[in-house]
């Protein structure tokens, strides 16, 4: 069995590799390009053969996602299938919608943040619910046909999950735009009626199974802020060793040959970390892993990001360059999943 | 990609742990625990439990007498050795001279020298340094002048680790003064205690006297101790870098040091501390990043590659996180760090807090594990050379 998989994603590795090559110019990002996902498949990968993905798993999603990195991919992949899907896949009243959204029909944008308390609460009326308040920042929800909501029940301390449709009554949207050109959106619920069949989890089960999908999503992201240091790197040594000053390659200077070297040594941290995680057998381990894997692709994508504009120097200050992009990218990746310090008790509590 | 360990490498764990666990001593393994300075017998009496189960020379194929680990077990060793309080062995015999006579000594010499190595039988210094040759090897100055059957030494070493205990050492020497440093050098093995030959020790930060200066006035050495042929000793010396690095991430080691401070910090009502909390976790995300950094490395040679001077950045990581790490302990016990006992440090005198009294000294010792070994900047050096490819 473990050929077979280590073939498939091979496999999988050289077509995300292909497709990003094809897709990209190296500098702007990738847009529209859901259609394409759902077509090659990528869709079905993340969930388990029983509920009809192709179960690949974390190993499949930090492939797919390292290519979003790379290729500065603007596609939701990470909010929708590993987040809102995951969720979905976890819950047996999901399955309807989970087969809309690997057949590429239905889009779910995650109204959640992840290690955050829910900013919605949800009251019970008559045999359904009603849901007031609003959650900031959601990941491209001006495409969703749907959200996945997370609220906390009554007054109670239970959270519950729920599936709403982007043209409820009583939803609006305003679109955020982020500071690396992708974009995200204020979803607000002014007592929106869901009925009963929309609330996805049974009681008590909702916060087990979002800190499941939660150490997923931090691992999706530690593979695209890997995916795009790996870019950084890449570009900053060759131009180190073809740009000239003083009459000779600046990659020649010692100075910059040893912040080279870290960045090459921070960049092999979080790959280890991101293939240990996506491949380790042991659930604890893996989720400890995922989570150090987040942590220290911050690290290592702040320090590799601020390399690579000081050693380019003044091009990469322009908004032509491809380094800001990629800057921006692994910023923004932080603010929205969390900064290291908020995901340590996360990872002292799965070790 | 990543290492699965089989139940053959499960089993050979759990054989190495319950040998070790057996055998130390629990008061070698309290002096470990807190950093007091061991004696030559501390050392030898360890080592001769270690080559009972000829786990000394552990890192030696089966042709050379060793054990004949595969590379998973060899890293199973150190990892089950490092979570345990046993003293770091000395290293010359068994990681440096030995390697170096059974890849590149006649017959003769194998036989000679390394059952006193792998036994534990004779003690080893290396004699490398000098006083204008540190990481510049290449500008060694002691010469050895060749006068038939013999070869005259004259000259001088520094930072010999152990070679006031040593009865061999395993030396770099100046043959040809014409030619470019690099072929000039030759490998000799020196009886230590051959007339000529004085030892100064050298007081360190610590208060230790773990290196010395030795000087040599008109050593005479018999030419059967080279090694190989003469002129190669740079490529003997160079072989052994590569050798050493792999061994050197000191991972094992840093994990039982994070745990034991881990302790400390909850012995003191510390541990829900804000900031000793996150530093905690911060160095322990760094240790499992190094710890996976060196998985993939295994597999990637046990997968048959040879990932050759990668492994530097093991020795880089590795090395600055232990000193981290001692940081921290000092950090953590403050101001109850500054009772100094030099009587505590040699274990003659125990102590109601040793934690804190051992913290000081090893802060300023394990700032040697950044310079020795190639430095950690001739680590860089080699990996922007090697690996970024950069000229």
């Amino acid at each position: 069995m473990s050929t077979n998989l280590d073939d498939e994603l091979h496999m999988l590795t050289d077509t995300v590799a292909r497709y990003v090559a094809n897709r990209s110019d190296g500098k702007a990002q990738i847009e529209n390009g859901w259609k394409e996902l759902a077509e090659l498949g990528w869709l079905y990968l993340p969930y388990p053969e029983e509920v009809g993905g192709l179960g690949l798993g974390t190993a499949g999603v930090s492939a797919v996602m390292q290519g979003h990195g790379r290729g500065l991919l603007a596609t939701p992949y990470l909010p929708f299938a590993v987040m809102a899907g995951g969720v979905l896949a976890r819950c047996p009243r999901g399955s309807h919608a989970l087969a809309a959204v690997m057949e590429g029909e239905q889009r779910v944008a995650a109204a959640f943040a992840v290690g955050a308390a829910p900013t919605l609460a949800a009251h019970p009326a008559g045999a359904g619910w009603r849901l007031v308040g609003a959650c900031d920042h959601v990941l491209s929800v001006d495409e969703a046909d749907a959200v996945l909501a997370v609220a906390r029940i009554g007054a109670t301390e239970e959270t519950g999950l729920f599936l709403v449709r982007a043209d409820a009554p009583g939803v609006t949207i305003t679109v955020q735009p982020l500071p690396d050109g992708r974009k995200a959106g204020r979803v607000g619920f002014d007592d929106v009626a869901v009925a009963a069949v929309d609330r996805l989890d049974e009681d008590g089960e909702a916060e087990a199974l979002l800190r499941e999908v939660e150490t997923e999503a931090l691992l999706a992201a530690a593979a695209d802020n890997l995916g795009a240091m790996q870019v950084l790197y890449e570009q900053t040594l060759d131009y180190a060793k073809l740009r000239k000053q003083f009459g000779r390659p600046i990659g020649s200077f010692q100075s910059l040959q040893f912040r080279l070297v870290d960045m090459w040594i921070k960049l092999d941290e979080v790959r280890s970390l991101v293939a240990s995680a996506a491949a380790a057998p042991d659930r604890n381990e893996a989720g400890a892993l995922a989570v150090a894997a987040w942590i220290q692709s911050v690290w290592s994508g702040r320090l590799i990001g601020e390399e690579a504009i000081q050693i380019h120097g003044a091009i990469a200050m322009t908004d032509e360059h491809a380094v800001g992009r990629y800057v921006k990218r692994i910023l923004v990746n932080e603010l929205v999943f969390g900064a290291p310090e908020r995901h340590f008790s996360r990872y002292r509590s799965m070790r | 990609m990543t290492m699965i360990f089989s139940e053959e490498d499960k089993a050979f764990s759990a054989e190495v742990r319950a040998y070790l666990s057996d055998n130390l001593p629990a008061e070698l393994a309290r002096k470990v625990r807190y950093n007091q300075r061991l004696t030559r017998d501390d050392y030898t009496s360890w080592q001769d439990v270690l080559a009972a189960r000829n786990w000394y020379a552990v890192g030696w194929p089966a042709s050379a007498g060793g054990p004949g680990l595969t590379q998973t077990q060899r890293y199973l060793f150190e990892r089950e050795y490092g979570a345990l309080s046993c003293p770091h062995p000395c290293q010359f015999g068994i990681a440096m001279a030995g390697p170096v006579i059974f890849t590149f000594g006649n017959d003769e010499q194998k036989a000679r020298f390394l059952p006193g190595i792998r036994e534990n039988k004779d003690f080893w210094c290396q004699g490398y340094s000098e006083p204008g040759a540190g990481s510049d090897l290449a500008a060694l100055k002691t010469t050895a002048v060749r006068e038939g059957d013999h070869y005259r030494v004259n000259g001088q070493k520094i930072w010999t680790t152990w070679a006031n205990w040593a009865d061999w050492m395993f030396c770099l020497v100046k043959t040809d003064l014409e030619v470019k440093p690099q072929r000039g050098i030759s490998f000799l093995l020196i009886d230590m205690r051959s007339p000529g030959i004085t030892v100064r020790p050298i007081k360190t930060i610590d208060g230790d006297e773990e290196f010395n200066e030795v000087f040599f006035n008109d050593v005479l050495v018999p030419v059967e101790n080279r090694i190989g042929e003469e002129g190669q000793g740079w490529t003997y010396a160079k072989f052994l870098l590569e050798f050493e690095r792999f061994s050197m991430s000191g991972a094992a080691r840093s994990r039982r040091v994070l745990s034991e401070i881990r302790a400390d910090a909850e012995a003191l009502g510390k541990a829900d501390d804000a900031r000793m909390a996150e530093r905690l976790t911060r160095l322990e995300i760094e240790l499992l990043a190094l710890e996976h950094m060196e998985l993939h490395l295994l597999a990637r040679s046990v997968g048959g590659e040879n990932p050759g001077p990668e492994a530097s950045k093991l020795k880089i990581r590795g090395t600055e996180i232990a000193q981290a790490l001692s940081r921290l302990r000092v950090d953590l016990h403050a101001e109850n760090c500054l009772v100094h006992s030099e009587a505590f440090l040699d274990a003659l005198e125990p102590s109601d807090n040793p934690s804190a009294m051992g913290a000081i000294a090893t802060y300023l010792n394990q700032r040697k594990l950044t310079i020795w070994g190639g430095s950690n900047e001739v680590q860089r050096m080699i990996l922007a050379k090697q690996i970024l490819e950069l000229g």
